[in-house]
This record gives structure tokens, sequence and C-alpha cells, in this order.
């Protein structure tokens, strides 16, 4: 393996690294997701005291913010590899245009 | 009912209780319209030729009024018993729940020093302009992960305390039902015969309901109790992750910024290193 190509491995392997963090993210979402909007479960007089309100905005939020992390990680995973094919001179044509990752974010 | 441990160990003997409370009362009822039949057919010797009017006005009352008034203020102690576990104050497992799935986010989605260690080879395999942006995106994300891992963990803690609250109060709960159901029962033992029918004063059973409700409504102070913490410390700690004080900053996650992805994405910004 040339010095490039160790490189250009380099990029590949943090672009899997995002993919995984991706992939944590949608399963984190998945293990929230009976939790999201459910502050009554605190009980009506919790519920007076804000605790319903306070937890529905946190878990819906976690939840965008979740949705948000993946769409951010496969951003990132897709324009290093793009990066990785651009200089790996084998696997020019899957390089993937600018257009197409700024549609990504 | 003996210690509870689980919500659903404490709806099912809440529940059991329930159904010994309204066995009891069917009982009672029973033996009182018994009674009183047996009065109106002479069962009883003596009792119908000297009190035959007597009796059927104990019919009637009993018929037209304390029955119906049995049912009402049975039905009265089912609805607020069964109002306080489903409602007034949570749902203890389904927060457990909760906390666990937080707690499983919190470790799933952060490991400390995986991207250092990665970025040690990056740095050697990669600079320039893109490079550079890349890391401080990489930066950035990553902190993200580490903030959203530090609201899991609090959301856990915050959720697992509240349902262990709340099932301390049930076990309250629990106790003092068992006090409201014996203050009815003793009610209708005393009508032992058609006078105590004709004479029973239903102001005082009403007074006896009202006991019960306060008895709901002691329970009520008890839950206050838990609604006073809940307003403090953890209204308070669920108000900071609520508006992102606390875990991610402002609950926004930071997304990629489009000029940082336009160099990322030339090709011509990425310098092999040394």
């Amino acid at each position: 393996m040339s010095s490039m190509q160790v490189k250009v491995e380099t990029l590949r392997a943090h672009a899997s690294l995002w993919e995984s963090h991706a992939s944590d993210a949608q399963e984190a979402a998945g293990l929230i997701a009976p939790a999201v909007g459910r502050g009554s479960d605190f009980g009506w007089l919790a519920g007076e005291a804000g605790v319903e309100e306070s937890f529905n905005a946190w878990t819906e939020a976690m939840d965008q913010a979740l949705a948000d992390a993946q769409k951010c990680c496969r951003y990132i995973a897709a324009a290093l590899t793009s990066t990785a094919n651009d200089f790996d001179t084998t696997d020019q044509a899957v390089a993937t245009d600018m257009a197409t990752l700024d549609e990504m974010i | 009912m003996s210690d509870v441990s689980t919500y659903e160990e404490l709806c099912r003997g809440i529940e059991d209780d329930l159904g010994t409370f309204i066995d009891q009362i069917n009982e009672q009822i029973h033996r009182i319209a018994s009674m009183l039949n047996d009065a109106a057919s002479g069962f009883v010797a003596g009792v119908v030729d000297i009190f035959s009017d007597k009796v059927d006005d104990a019919i009637d009352r009993w018929n037209n009024e304390i029955h119906p008034w049995i049912i009402d203020t049975v039905d009265q102690v089912l609805t607020n018993v069964r109002d306080a576990l489903g409602d007034l104050a949570g749902r203890p497992l389904s927060l457990i729940d909760y906390a666990n799935a937080f707690s499983d986010v919190k470790a799933r989605i952060y490991v400390p020093g995986d991207l250092n260690q990665k970025m040690a080879i990056f740095n050697h395999d990669w600079q320039g302009y893109a490079a550079e942006n890349y890391k401080a995106v990489a930066t950035t994300e990553d902190t993200a992960f580490l903030n959203l891992s530090v609201a899991m963990d609090a959301g856990s803690t915050l959720a697992m305390a509240a349902a262990n609250r709340i099932l301390t109060l049930w076990r309250n709960l629990a106790k003092e039902f068992l006090g409201w159901v014996g203050d009815l029962i003793g009610c209708f033992e005393k009508a032992t015969e058609a006078d105590s029918i004709i004479s029973f004063e239903l102001p005082a059973a009403f007074d006896l309901a009202q006991a019960i409700w306060n008895n709901v409504v002691d329970v009520a102070d008890i839950i206050t109790a838990f609604l006073v913490e809940q307003n403090t410390t953890a209204a308070i700690a669920w108000k900071q992750l609520a508006n992102g004080s606390r875990g991610l900053p402002q609950n926004r996650w930071p997304m990629v910024e489009e000029a940082n992805s336009d160099v990322m994405n030339d090709p011509g910004n990425w310098t092999p290193g040394g």
C-alpha cells in the first residue's frame, strides 16, 4: 500500500467513525422515543410543578438533536468518503459532487 | 396489603383491597336486605304484627335512600382511589424505563478519547485548509456528543429519583387505604334491625364519606410533599435541561456550517501530510 493509499485509508477510517456515530444517534433516538412527550407520566401534581412541561420540552429537543446529529454525522462521513474517492485514482467515479453533499445538511 | 416494591405490585395490591372492600360492602347490603325481607315476611317472630309499618318504612328508606347512597359512596371511593393511583402521582414504572433508556444512550453515545486517538493519526496524514476545517467540525460534533451524554445522565438520574419518590408515596397510599375501608364497613355493621335502618342517619354517613374523602386529601398532602420536591430541586433541574443551560447548550445540535462544508468538500483544499 502506497503512502497516499494509507492517507486515503485514514480518511475512510474517519468516515467510518462518523457513520458509526450516526448509527449510534439513530439507535439512541429509538431508545428515547417511548419517553418523548411523556411528561404526564410524572403525574398530575408534578405536572403542576412544571416538571411535565420541562420533561416534554427536553425530550422533544433531544429527539430533534439526535435527528440533527445523524444528519451531521452522515454528512461528514459522506464528505470524507468523497474526498477519499477523489484521491483514490481507482475510484474517481464514486466521488460525490459538492451539490449533493450540500443537500445533506 | 404488604410492602410493595414495584408499581405493578402496588396497583395489584390496591385492586385486591378494592375487591375485598366491594365484597364486604356487598355482604353488608345482602345482610341488611335479608334482615328487612325476613322482618317483612314475619320470619322474625312478632316483628311483623307489631312493627309492620316500621318495617315498610325501613324497606322504603333502604330502597330509596340508603342503598343508592351506599352505591354512590362506594363509587366515589373507588373513583378517588383509582384516580389517585392512575393520574395523581404518575407512572413510576414508565419513568424507570425512561431512566434506563437515558442511561443506555449516555453509555452508547459518547466514548471519551475516541476521537482524540484517531485525530493523532489524521493530523499526521492530512494538513491544510480542509483538514483544519474538518478538525474544527469534528471537535464541535464530538463535544456535542459529550454534552448530550451529560444531559442523558442527568435525565436518567432525575427520572429514577422521581420514580422512587412516587413508589414511596404509593406505599403510604396503600397504608392509608386500609383505614378507609374499615371505617365505611363499620358504618353498616350497626344496621342490625329495622329500627336502626329508620334511625340510620345519612348526615352521619355523609360525614363518614367526607372523612373518607379527607383521607384521600391526606394522601394528596403526602403527594404535595412529593410536589414540593418536584417544585424545587427536581423542577429546577428539569428546567435546566429543558432550556439547555445544562447538557447540550441551547438544546440545539451544532449543525455543520456551510462555510466549513464548502472547504471540506473541495478536494483542492486537502493536503496530504508528511
